[in-house]
């Protein structure tokens, strides 16, 4: 059998070589790629918000269950968004609202004094009882202009649509300056 | 034939990668720093892409032919921040300096010499602009508005242009003429202490990275890098901004509240958000407790801004040593102090706690604090801790600053809200058994809208919202 004589041209040759350090490039950054996204995703389907009230804890709900409980519907709504380095604007938020929540659940506000909410970097924001029991006022929110808010704090978020704190801020429509939400929510104690 | 073709390929790709590779390769750079009143406050300007042009001069007698660059088409390069600016030419061995007009009128010539560095040759303005090893060429604006660094006096804010700045370390020590063109030769001042620069007593310096000196009165600057360096004795420090009068810093009440504590006696500190030194004087006739002759003069952190206020007076730090601190306009997160604060000291003395916020925290403690919906639940929340028998009663109202933001500090609304806290911490100082610090985190700025409505803002280093009223009662 007659030995087949293989010959490579220049064109070919270089095209063998890109070919090849682009699938060396590949090889090194594509596990980095897809940890990445790994832990983003992570973080938004672990996050759950836990609910405590009177002392007893209620449970830990993620936005699946949340959306479950009895009487609970997604809504959208309008807030403003106003930061110190940014004219106050009117946004369109998508989220829960808190007071159907609670009562879902079987929470009787009316005894209540002040619902506190906790985030997880540390920070507290209290609202008052009569904040929460008024309609279309308190809101678990997860969108922004339809786009769900980007994790952690960003020191930039006011430049961007979908702005920071995610995946659940707590906002109070009657607040004009936005100053009162909660972002990086994980907390609700009522007291 | 196929191997010849293969060879001039070869050398053709070899060819073509060393073009490409020499296109990337930046012309010479020979780079002369402009700063002072300019955009960006400081630029390099590369010579290398400025065209030399020739002159000629006299050198005792002998006539010399050579090249340079205009000084008008490096200047050119830069933008002023305003049109009528002088130029100041630096040398860099002895600070000798020479000052002409930035309209310039003549020709003086940038040349880089055969140890590579840049001097200047006068053709025909008066022979102190032959300045040898330049240092940098600094605008100086003549009537500059509102920019650069900020001296503060309780009464006014002084702005102080980058240029001038530079300026006021250097004293001017001839005036010469060539025809119509006028030069100046400045020379460093021998006393380039901070009081010599602010022409002020009880110098606090303000630096770029948040940390703050106190007590900077014989401390020298200099100018470096375009901007205002203080030296202090171990290192460098970027100067932001001055403030004067006074030595007492809001943080000192760190101290005084370990002070009681180590004395084994009870200690509250009150935080009347946003009462500023401006409205202990201008409600000066209504006020008790809160009198100017009661209080000491403080000043506040920058930015002058609850959360980064508040982390100092608990961990008794500066800013750029506790690590609270924000950008201008950078989203305020809940910071966690690097250091450890004032609660975790009472605790670790074996002390009882209270911390009593209003309907949120503005920075991580090592104690939580107690929450209210408002002032008077906050009022509340205090009579109950001194009643406990706590050895440290923390208490943070906040109504001031509500309404001097919505109304303006020195509206009546404010002065309401102002006789309204007065009353309460009158109450909570007459009920404790130990010493009170009454101390503000900030002050605050009248603002107007375009219909002339007033409002408040604060963390814009100004007098209004540096300066605080410092009490101590029971001491």
């Amino acid at each position: 059998m007659a030995k087949k004589n293989l010959k490579l041209n220049i064109p070919t040759i270089i095209s063998i070589i890109i070919v090849g350090l682009l699938a060396i490039a590949l090889a090194i950054f594509l596990p980095f790629y897809l940890k990445e996204n790994e832990e983003e995703r992570t973080l938004f389907e672990n996050t759950e918000i836990k609910i405590v009230a009177y002392g007893e804890e209620i449970g830990v709900f993620s936005l699946e269950e949340m959306l479950a409980v009895e009487g609970v519907e997604e809504k959208t709504f309008g807030a403003v968004y106003d930061t110190s380095s940014s004219e106050p604007v009117e946004k369109s938020y998508t989220g829960i609202e808190l007071k159907a929540l609670l009562s879902g659940l079987q929470i009787d506000l009316s005894g209540a004094r002040m619902v506190t909410f906790k985030a997880s970097d540390g920070m507290n924001k209290v609202y008052s009882q009569q904040d929460v029991v008024k309609s279309n006022n308190v809101y678990i929110a997860y969108k922004v202009e339809g786009l769900e808010f980007n994790t952690g704090i960003d020191p930039l978020a006011y430049m961007k649509t979908n702005e920071d704190g995610g995946p659940f801020v707590i906002i109070k429509v009657e607040d004009p300056y936005s100053q009162n939400r909660c972002k990086l929510l994980v907390e609700i104690v009522i007291t | 034939m196929k191997k010849f073709s293969v060879i001039i390929l070869i050398v053709l790709l070899f060819s073509l990668m060393t073009g490409l590779l020499s296109g990337c390769q930046p012309a010479d750079e020979i780079l002369l720093v402009i700063d002072g009143d300019v955009e960006g406050n400081i630029l390099s300007v590369n010579l290398g892409e400025i065209k030399q042009k020739k002159y000629s001069y006299d050198d005792e007698g002998d006539t010399v032919n050579t090249k340079g660059w205009h000084i008008s088409d490096v200047i050119d390069r830069s933008k002023f921040l305003f049109e009528d600016s002088l130029i100041m030419i630096t040398s860099a061995t002895d600070g000798v300096s020479a000052v002409i007009e930035g309209e310039i009128t003549g020709n003086i010539y940038i040349y880089s010499d055969e140890e590579n560095t840049l001097s200047a040759k006068s053709i025909d303005y008066p022979p102190v602009c032959s300045i040898k090893n330049i240092s940098e060429i600094t605008v100086i604006a003549k009537d500059p508005l509102n920019v650069g660094y900020k001296i503060l006096t309780p009464t006014a804010t002084e702005y102080v242009s980058r240029g001038n700045a530079k300026l006021r370390l250097y004293e001017q020590t001839a005036e010469n003429y060539s025809g119509t063109n006028v030069a100046y030769k400045y020379v460093l001042k021998t006393d380039l202490s901070v009081s010599s620069f602010t022409q002020k007593e009880d110098n606090t310096v303000y630096f770029t990275d948040y940390d703050i000196e106190t007590e900077t009165d014989l401390k020298s600057l200099s100018w470096e890098n375009g901007g205002l360096i203080l030296n202090l004795q171990d290192s460098k420090k970027e100067v932001f901004g001055i403030a004067t009068g006074t030595h007492k810093m809001i943080y000192d009440a760190y101290s005084e509240m370990v002070e009681s504590i180590d004395k084994g006696e009870k200690v509250m500190f009150i935080l009347p958000d946003g009462l500023s030194w401006e409205q202990t004087g201008e409600f000066s006739d209504y006020l008790g407790l809160f009198k100017r002759e009661n209080a000491r003069i403080a000043l506040s952190t920058h930015l002058s801004i609850s959360p980064v206020a508040l982390a100092s007076i608990v961990t008794g730090e500066p800013p750029g040593v506790n690590g609270v601190f924000f950008a201008e306009g950078e989203s305020r997160a809940v910071l966690e102090p690097v250091v450890s604060d004032i609660f975790e000291y009472a605790v670790a003395k074996g002390k009882s706690v209270s911390y009593l916020e209003g309907t949120g925290n503005l920075i991580v403690t090592s104690v939580d604090p107690t929450y209210a919906l408002s002032d008077e639940e906050i009022y509340n929340n205090a009579k109950d801790a001194i009643t406990s028998g706590k050895d440290l009663v923390f208490v943070h109202f906040h109504e001031i600053d509500d309404t001097n933001h919505e109304y303006g500090p020195l509206a009546s609304q404010s002065r309401t809200k102002v006789l309204y806290i007065e009353s309460y911490i009158d109450y909570l100082i007459s009920q404790f058994d130990g010493k009170v610090i009454v101390v503000p985190d900030h002050g605050h700025n009248t603002l107007y809208d375009s219909e002339n409505n007033p409002s408040g803002k604060h963390g814009m280093f100004t007098h209004y919202d540096m300066y605080v009223p410092y009490y101590v009662f029971n001491e």
